[in-house]
């Protein structure tokens, strides 16, 4: 049995995405000709990374740089290539993957698809939130703050039409993208979705038999990827907690440095036990925060780092930091699960993670035994004492459900069961 | 000696009990003149077996009440007949207090022998990404006693004794008969009400100690939830109006609780006619209410329109006023408060 997955990010490509389907292929018993790109790097890792491989996976590498050619030239591939494959598998971000399978499907109808989903495709919670109002736009503030000629100005008016106008490929872009998911999630026989929390948002709307077709596997770790050894020894008596990954203008530290700077201001003992260590992009305003307020000595902020190095680094520290955008604003519950969480786990190290109290993340890491802090700098503060002072002790629990090969088995009997019930229809 | 009774009600809250203990349990010590109650009020959930792990940890500070459920009032009841301390407060189990100042206030209690020592607080506002920081009126002095006879409630403005701001007298309450309503929402008016007649002094101290956190939908406070427990809101008012009517006070207290009830008589209308004005139960509801205030409270009935002024303009519609007025008339107090709440930031 063999099947083709389709993902714009794989291996060489060592972006976050890539690296979860990467160790679910891996794990998995069952073969895989992977079609991806090797040209578009962006999100990734270090790029000097040592190319992941397996003797269950090869790949083939599309060359079409624009996402809509690469699909057209995934389709192609398939067409020449069908006969050689059992069912189709379909990786995002991006959703040009699931595009692609969409052609296929249209052509090869009896071909079995399973689409996995890294992140909502419309609507999502993220950029919903980071989407920028019209500030001509009749709100709250305006009514209060200004005055009638303003409320009904014929300028302010227009300038919110005109701002409309500029919008309309935002409009249009988010319309594609909400028609691309209902097709995906109409047409694919079966789907995976990282949380259950995921599985509810983005099937709220849809009928029983779209909802019978999903699947919770969640992102997994790799045992063969981390350094065969315990912790190394001390090299210093400091606490050290360290954040791997991307940091933005949402989805940023500024809380957790408020409450850094909480520390030194009221805890300096404690304040000067702990080194905290960003690998990565971070934002600008944090970047200053630091700055102004004299955190260089404790706070510091590194290069992006090659994966299998950001997993030892994982390992070497005594805490391991996540940071998730709040979106209460948007949402009740946390949609989103960052597939570091799952490395995190995997390196045995202490989680502490700053997200929202409801959602996959924050359930989990207590699930598997680290300590979860809402957004509010109180609270950090609270839980930077505890860590400095060692009072607090996490227990690593539960965490065979992220282990890759346990989630591999669960694809496994999928693509499985769904190869069955092929058989059964075509012998009936 | 125990100088503090920490009351924890605890219902299905798993996944916040650890913080809310945590914080209590900080600074090793002051743990022997603190008395924590956790009231497991029949959770669903692994609150009671965490707060047990506590309870095993700390044998000579956390005690656990584990009883059927029977809501907030409930829970202070049982924790308030077993209380050691001399002071008690409540400390809902989603909450947290601030590690610096919590055990500052313990170890000053000794010094006082007051019948309320009040402290500030923090709304932790997670939806809105901020918090906001109450203090009394900088008109009242830190550390001074007051006398409750002659003091000038006006200088709290629109202000009183909160159950997130009060460290109360234990004998005090207890002098009080305080018996809370059970599976009632709201009690923590009665709380605040009804030991008003037992109570003499007060002092004020400068400690922020309270961190209300404000992060769920299903909180109480919210109004879709005010709405669904408009009965309860209802029930207690109803109570309190009772109390303020037959109760025996000198006129500062009782011009203080008049004050209280005000407030809570506009959030009861506030309840209607920002919820469903269109709803005709709820409108029948409101109206029944509205002339029996005015038979039985005329004084109150003025003093709500007075100080509210869009309740006339809601009466004189006969209640028929439909949402739109009112929900932009909620908008602009929500504006002032935020406009309040940056200010003190």
């Amino acid at each position: 049995m063999k099947g083709f997955v389709i993902s714009w990010f794989f291996p060489p490509i060592n972006s976050s995405e890539g690296l979860v389907t990467f160790k679910l292929l891996k794990n998995s018993g069952i073969k895989h000709d992977v079609f991806t790109q090797n040209s578009n790097n962006n999100w990734s890792y270090n790029s000097s990374e040592n190319y992941l491989k397996h003797e269950n996976i090869s790949t083939i590498f599309g060359k079409a740089e624009s996402l809509d050619e690469w699909a057209q030239e995934c389709f192609k591939y398939f067409d020449k290539h069908h006969k050689k494959y059992d069912f189709i598998m379909t990786r995002s971000m991006p959703p040009e993957s699931h595009k692609a399978a969409l052609l296929i499907k249209a052509k090869y109808p009896n071909v079995k698809w399973i689409a996995s989903f890294g992140d909502p495709i419309a609507d999502s919670p993220y950029t919903i939130l980071s989407k920028e109002k019209s500030p001509h736009r009749l709100n709250e503030q305006s009514i209060f703050n200004n005055s009638l000629r303003e409320i009904f100005s014929m300028k302010r008016f227009a300038k919110n039409i005109l701002w409309d106008y500029k919008d309309r490929h935002f409009v249009a872009e988010e319309r594609t993208k909400r028609r691309l998911e209902k097709d995906t999630l109409l047409y694919a026989d079966h789907l995976i979705f990282n949380s259950s929390y995921q599985e509810n948002y983005m099937l709220k709307d849809f009928s029983e038999q779209v909802k019978h077709k999903a699947l919770v596997i969640p992102h997994t770790f790799d045992k063969d990827f981390y350094v065969n050894k315990v912790k190394t020894n001390r090299q210093s008596d400091k606490i050290e907690i360290s954040y791997l990954g991307h940091l933005d203008y949402l989805r940023n530290p500024i809380n957790f440095l408020k409450a850094i700077k909480k520390l030194q201001r009221l805890k300096t003992d404690n304040y000067k036990r702990l080194s905290v260590n960003f690998y990565g992009n971070i934002d600008n305003y944090s970047k200053i925060y630091i700055l102004d307020n004299s955190l260089y000595d404790i706070v510091h902020i590194n290069k992006p780092i090659k994966y299998l190095e950001s997993l030892e680094i994982m390992q070497k520290s005594d805490w391991c930091l996540l940071i998730d955008a709040n979106l209460s604003r948007v949402v009740d519950e946390n949609i989103y699960f960052a597939a570091k969480i799952a490395d995190y786990i995997g390196s045995g190290t202490n989680i502490f993670g700053i997200t929202m109290s409801d959602g996959a993340s924050s359930d989990i890491i207590r699930e598997t035994g680290g300590i979860v802090s809402s957004h509010s700098v109180d609270e950090i503060f609270m839980y930077l004492n505890l860590i400095t002072e060692n009072k607090i002790q996490t227990k690593n629990k539960n965490t065979s459900k992220y282990d890759s090969r346990n989630a591999a088995k669960r694809y496994d009997d999928l693509v499985r069961k769904m190869m069955a019930e092929k058989n059964l229809n075509h012998k009936g | 000696m125990k100088l503090l009774t920490v009351a924890v009600p605890t219902y299905n809250t798993e996944k916040y009990l650890d913080r809310c203990l945590l914080s209590l349990l900080h600074d090793e010590s002051v743990l022997d003149q603190l008395e924590i109650i956790i009231i497991n009020d029949g959770s669903k959930d692994n609150s009671l077996s965490i707060a047990r792990r506590y309870e095993k940890k700390f044998p000579g500070s956390i005690i656990v009440i584990d009883k059927t459920n029977g809501g907030h009032g409930s829970t202070i009841n049982a924790a308030l007949k077993i209380a050691k301390g001399k002071y008690f407060r409540v400390i809902d189990s989603d909450d947290w207090v601030n590690i610096i100042d919590f055990p500052r206030l313990i170890k000053e209690l000794d010094k006082y022998d007051v019948d309320i020592v009040l402290t500030n607080y923090t709304r932790e506002l997670v939806y809105e990404g901020a918090h906001v920081k109450f203090i009394y009126s900088d008109k009242i002095q830190y550390n001074k006693n007051y006398d409750m006879s002659d003091f000038d409630y006006k200088l709290f403005d629109d202000d009183y004794f909160f159950m997130a701001t009060s460290n109360i007298k234990t004998e005090t309450l207890r002098k009080s008969l305080l018996m809370l309503d059970e599976k009632t929402f709201y009690v923590d008016m009665e709380y605040v009400i009804f030991p008003i007649k037992e109570m003499s002094d007060f002092v004020y101290l400068n400690y922020d100690i309270y961190r209300y956190f404000i992060g769920r939908g299903d909180q109480s406070i919210s109004i879709k939830s005010m709405v669904k427990n408009r009965k309860d809101h209802e029930k207690v008012l109803l109570k309190l109006l009772n109390f303020y009517k037959y109760t025996k006070m000198n006129k500062n207290k009782r011009d203080y609780v008049k004050k209280i009830l005000v407030l809570m008589l506009n959030s009861h209308y506030m309840i209607y006619c920002g919820g469903k004005a269109e709803n005709n139960l709820m409108k029948k509801e409101i109206k029944i209410f509205d002339s029996q205030l005015l038979e039985n409270y005329p004084d109150l009935y003025k003093a709500v329109a007075k100080k509210f002024p869009y309740i006339d303009q809601y009466r004189s519609t006969k209640f028929l006023f439909t949402k739109s007025f009112f929900s932009f008339y909620k908008k602009y107090v929500n504006h002032q408060l935020r406009i309040r709440a940056r200010g003190s930031l």
